[in-house]
């Protein structure tokens, strides 16, 4: 389960606080799928970063399965990230260099031989993706969608109990952006037990949810 | 300073380093130049100009001379060669030294009485001072109830010949007498050969020396055996083990009972033999014993000995057990002895110690009286520690051991000086000097060992005085054959010497001796100008080169801003005026910085060297950026504003962390060669401060004068590798934050999937150690070229893989921090924008 109790962050820069959620307290359910939606700023995506450890909170506790993210040192939080979550990034974030195949192997770099136990699994993936014929693809040459079909397997290749996406269809068609997001939603039914979080400015995406959490200036408001 | 503010900090803190270090090395080296000169001109004395030894001597090894090699040997140097040189114009003194031999002194010790007949063993043991005792063979006699026997101990003496005038006017010998008279007209007789007798060369007029430099002590043991045998048996055994000392006989086993045991030193006993000779009062006792002068002749009277000739050393390098303190390690080899008459070559056997051959002199008496005594201490040698080398006939020449025979050291060293041995190590100055023109016919045709010499014009140190030398030298050279070796202005140098394998020495270990170098004072002043200048070179090709990088990866980084600028309509000559104005405000600030510390290091007498260094400083700082301003302006909008993840090289499967850090050294190709070019010069420069310290190795740390100098001018060579290694950090420091700004969304990327914080930190000192590689063997490899095709320096393979060393090392040290701060940033900073 994931608890925000609480939970404020704020933006410093050049001497000048930006608040970007206050004091925001909610809980989601281990294996619920949940859209997170808001206009431009009101801090969905700050929210999903601190819930998937790529920042701190300013103030707040804010726990996933009883460990508080919070007191994580950066090697407790880089593992965690491994261990427990997928991500899927509006702008893929996908390294431009590596072929699809390495791209969707890159999270265990680093970590002494559980690149080649992950193989087949990768493999998979990219045939779920509808990838299988591109492995070998350097990602730097793929269109948008197949980018983030490409960062949708990554983000599930280490198995994990958590998926956060933040607009993952931001950057692409509405074509591309329905098959996306049809995507997301079958792998996380086909593996029960794992929780969805998805932050979307797009009413269309977030319908597709069974529940909603509204923002607006830092703020759930529903 | 704005959004990059590291990157701001390190290039003013580079210029601050760059401009306070020119000027220091700009006050020290006006300030050190002054100091150098004035010392070398205090301690350019030397006691004599030039020395012209033999024709091939063995005792010089380039440029270093043996300190023992003046008096002793077979000469080598004839008269007619001597009196041409005297005669050279330049030529005040040439003050020839001729060996004519080491003499016995006869001093009866005795007369022993046990008071008891019997069969006695007597035993002498030798002790030198640092050097191993050798016990002579033992004697028996056989003695009645009241007989004795008496002891003659073997002090030896050399004996040298000297030109009375040069003498006097090179080192003031007549001045240094203290008894009797010095030099008359008086000349030697020379008695003819008649039937049965030899010719006898009599009556040569001697002085002595008031301190015989002799440091052996002997110790007496006679033994009472315990003998069975008759007094008949016992005569003849004694007989045959006199007869045959190596062979055993009956009375070789015997145990016996201590009736006497004295030991007492050479030195006293040395003493009381030049009272003798000099009428002096003295006591004509040592301890338990009398002494009495063997022949027993007063003041002034002729007094004879045997005549033996010293055989000389032969110097081969050999390696050194440590040649970081001692490069120079010699093997002493004697002569072996080429007489005329072979039989007496090394013929006598000095208590088996023998190390050098001895060859008795046949055919000819020699009979002396003294006629005065002089004082060592009132001769005006040099005394100058700096200067005052060895290679002097008045003084004891001194070793300590350093090492043992298995080469372990030997703590603390043990002095070691010359003993009563003739054949030994080290030179005896002599006992006694004669006149060269009376002991001319029993000499050979080439009896002068050496020729010390004074020249005219030469009281100063300066290039002329030198000029002067070397002229004279030159001209000595091709006058006579012989061989010249310039000493004003040389220096002891320590070297390990390691006596041959001839009998009791190789005991011994390795000695350290003062060594002659010669031309030490030139070569200081020579290699302190050079270093000066050589130091000064990298600082500003370094400042050049921090500078340029500064600028490029300042425009680099503020990529977009200018494009931003551009695309609104800013003209591109306003942008290169802004970025040229940056490097003219650097410089000038560079240049007040070198000034101020110039003359705060040597005071207002720096503004002529720190002016124009400050000037050149300040200049080469601003001309960094022009290139940079160029392209600059050159820029396009478009392209630099989408310009957005550096595209990444497939070279390397980055499938490991070691592959993904040689992915990122071979991604961005163009990027990675203005590293490389930012680091090699450093890399250069690196081997060339080495060779510098290299050749500061040679005299400047090796001798006397130059480690005395060096208190004061090593801390420039300091100085500037300091500078240096600080300038290809920062410059280190410089490209690796600039990568890791670069590659900081590559890493906010891997964070967000896993990575652990290990994965960029050993990517980026992979990438690193990869770039500083290939600077430092590019830059290493061509400053070797240089100085190979350019300076006539040879490849110096080790200095080469320091200098690349160096360059790995900091480039891994100056990566290491910017990787660090890049890993621990959280990763959501990095990844808003744009991406792939």
């Amino acid at each position: 389960m994931i608890g925000c109790y609480d939970v404020a962050k704020v933006y410093r820069q050049d001497g000048v606080d930006t608040p970007a959620l206050r004091w925001i307290t909610i809980e989601i359910d281990t294996g619920e799928h949940v859209a997170i939606t808001g206009p431009s700023g009101s801090g969905k995506s700050t929210l999903l970063a601190l819930m998937g450890a790529l920042d701190r909170p300013t103030s707040g506790k804010l726990t996933v399965d009883g460990m508080d993210l919070g007191i994580l040192t950066p090697a407790e939080r880089s593992r965690y990230r491994f261990e427990k979550v997928g991500f899927v990034f509006q702008e893929f974030h996908l390294l431009s260099h590596l072929t699809v195949l390495e791209n969707v192997l890159a999270p265990f770099l680093g970590r002494a031989g559980e690149r080649s136990k992950h193989q087949v699994r990768a493999k998979e993936l990219l045939g779920v993706v509808g990838l299988s014929e591109a492995l070998t693809r350097p990602a730097g040459v793929l269109s948008g969608g197949e980018k983030q079909r490409v960062a949708i397997a990554r983000a599930l290749v280490n198995d994990p109990d958590l998926i956060l996406c933040d607009e993952p269809t931001g950057n692409l068609d509405s074509v591309n952006g329905e098959i996306v997001t049809d995507l997301l939603k079958r792998l996380a039914e086909t593996a029960s037990g794992k929780t969805l979080v998805v932050v979307t400015h797009d009413p269309k995406v977030a319908g597709r949810f069974a529940r909603q959490i509204k923002m607006q200036d830092g703020r759930v408001v529903v | 300073m704005g959004r990059f503010r590291r990157l701001d900090l390190m290039t003013l803190m580079g210029l601050a380093l760059v401009g306070l270090s020119a000027g220091i090395v700009s006050g020290l080296s006006v300030e050190q130049k002054t100091y150098t000169v004035h010392e070398l001109k205090a301690h350019w004395s030397t006691p004599y100009d030039l020395v012209v030894l033999p024709k091939g001597t063995k005792a010089v090894l380039g440029s270093l001379a043996d300190p023992n090699a003046l008096d002793e040997g077979t000469g080598g140097i004839t008269v007619a060669q001597w009196k041409k040189i005297e005669r050279l114009p330049g030529v005040s003194v040439a003050a020839p030294l001729a060996p004519v031999g080491q003499t016995y002194l006869g001093l009866q010790v005795g007369l022993i009485k046990p008071g008891v007949p019997g069969l006695f063993r007597i035993t002498e043991t030798f002790q030198g001072r640092g050097l191993p005792s050798a016990t002579s063979p033992y004697v028996l006699y056989y003695m009645g109830p009241t007989s004795g026997f008496g002891w003659r101990p073997p002090v030896w003496g050399s004996v040298v010949a000297v030109d009375a005038s040069a003498e006097n006017r090179l080192v003031g010998l007549k001045g240094a007498v203290t008894h009797g008279v010095y030099f008359g007209p008086d000349t030697a007789t020379l008695v003819p050969a008649s039937k049965n007798v030899p010719p006898a060369l009599v009556d040569v007029p001697a002085l002595v020396t008031s301190s015989p430099p002799v440091f052996a002590s002997d110790t007496l043991t006679v033994q009472l055996l315990k003998s069975h045998y008759s007094t008949t048996k016992a005569s003849k055994y004694a007989y045959e083990a006199d007869m045959h000392p190596t062979l055993p006989t009956p009375l070789s086993a015997l145990t016996g009972s201590m009736v006497f045991h004295t030991t007492f030193t050479d030195n006293s006993l040395w003493k009381i033999w030049i009272d003798e000779q000099t009428g002096e009062p003295t006591p004509r006792s040592l301890g338990a014993l009398t002494i009495s002068n063997q022949n027993d002749r007063p003041w002034g009277e002729s007094f004879g000995g045997p005549l033996l000739k010293v055989g000389s050393v032969s110097y081969s390098r050999v390696h050194s057990p440590f040649p970081g303190r001692w490069p120079v390690a010699l093997k002493a080899d004697p002569v072996p002895c080429k007489g005329v008459d072979p039989t007496g070559c090394g013929s006598f056997v000095f208590t088996g110690e023998e190390f050098r051959t001895l060859t008795l002199q046949h055919g000819l008496s020699f009979g002396f009286h003294v006629v005065g005594e002089y004082s060592p201490s009132k001769l005006h040698i040099s005394v100058d520690p700096l200067t005052g080398v060895p290679m002097v006939n008045y003084a004891p020449e001194e070793g300590k051991v350093v090492l043992s025979p298995s080469g372990k050291a030997v703590n603390p060293p043990q002095v070691a000086v010359p003993d009563m041995q003739p054949a030994g190590l080290f030179t005896q100055p002599p006992i006694m000097l004669v006149p060269i023109k009376d002991v001319l016919p029993i000499l050979s045709k080439a009896p002068l060992s050496s020729i010390r010499i004074k020249v005219s014009g030469t009281g100063h140190f300066s290039t002329s005085s030198q000029s002067t030398l070397e002229a004279m030298a030159a001209r000595i050279r091709k006058a006579t054959g012989l061989q010249v070796e310039i000493i004003r202005g040389a220096s002891p140098q320590q070297v390990l010497v390691h006596p041959g394998n001839e009998n009791g020495y190789t005991k011994v270990g390795w000695i350290q001796e003062a060594w002659v170098k010669t031309g030490a004072a030139v070569e200081i002043l020579r290699q302190t100008l050079l270093s000066q200048d050589v130091i000064l070179l990298p600082i500003l090709v370094g400042a050049f080169v921090f500078a340029l990088t500064a600028g490029i990866i300042g425009v680099e980084v503020r990529r977009k801003d200018y494009a931003t600028l551009l695309a609104l309509g800013v003209a591109p000559r306003s942008v290169q005026v802004s970025v040229v104005g940056e490097g003219l405000l650097y410089g000038a600030v560079v240049a007040a910085l070198t000034l101020v510390a110039a003359i705060a290091v040597a005071g207002i007498r720096a503004v002529g060297v720190g002016m124009p260094v400050a000037l050149l400083s300040g200049l080469v700082i601003s001309a960094a950026l022009v290139p940079v301003a160029r392209a600059t302006g050159r820029m396009e909008p478009l392209a630099s504003l989408r310009e957005s993840l550096p595209g990444l090289s497939r070279a390397v499967a980055p499938s490991t962390v070691v592959g993904m850090g040689l992915t990122l050294f071979l991604s961005s190709v163009r990027r990675q060669i203005a590293a490389i070019s930012a680091l090699l010069i450093p890399g250069a420069v690196f081997y060339l401060i080495f060779l510098v310290q290299g050749s500061l190795h040679h005299t400047m740390y090796l001798t006397s004068l130059g480690q005395y100098l060096l208190v004061r001018v090593g801390p420039l060579v300091t100085l500037g590798t300091v500078v240096v290694v600080a300038l290809a950090i920062l410059t280190s420091a410089q490209v690796g934050l600039r990568n890791a700004t670069l590659r900081a969304k590559t890493w906010a990327i891997g964070s967000a999937v896993g990575w652990p914080i290990s994965v960029p930190i050993l990517a980026s000192l992979v990438e690193a150690g990869a770039v500083g590689l290939a600077a430092g063997l590019i830059g290493a490899t061509v400053a070797a070229l240089v100085g190979d095709l350019l300076l006539g320096v040879a490849f110096q393979p080790q200095i080469w893989g320091e200098a690349i060393g160096v360059i790995v090392v900091s480039g891994l040290f100056a990566a290491l921090p910017s990787a660090i701060i890049i890993a621990r940033q959280e990763p959501i900073s990095h990844l808003r924008g744009a991406g792939t």
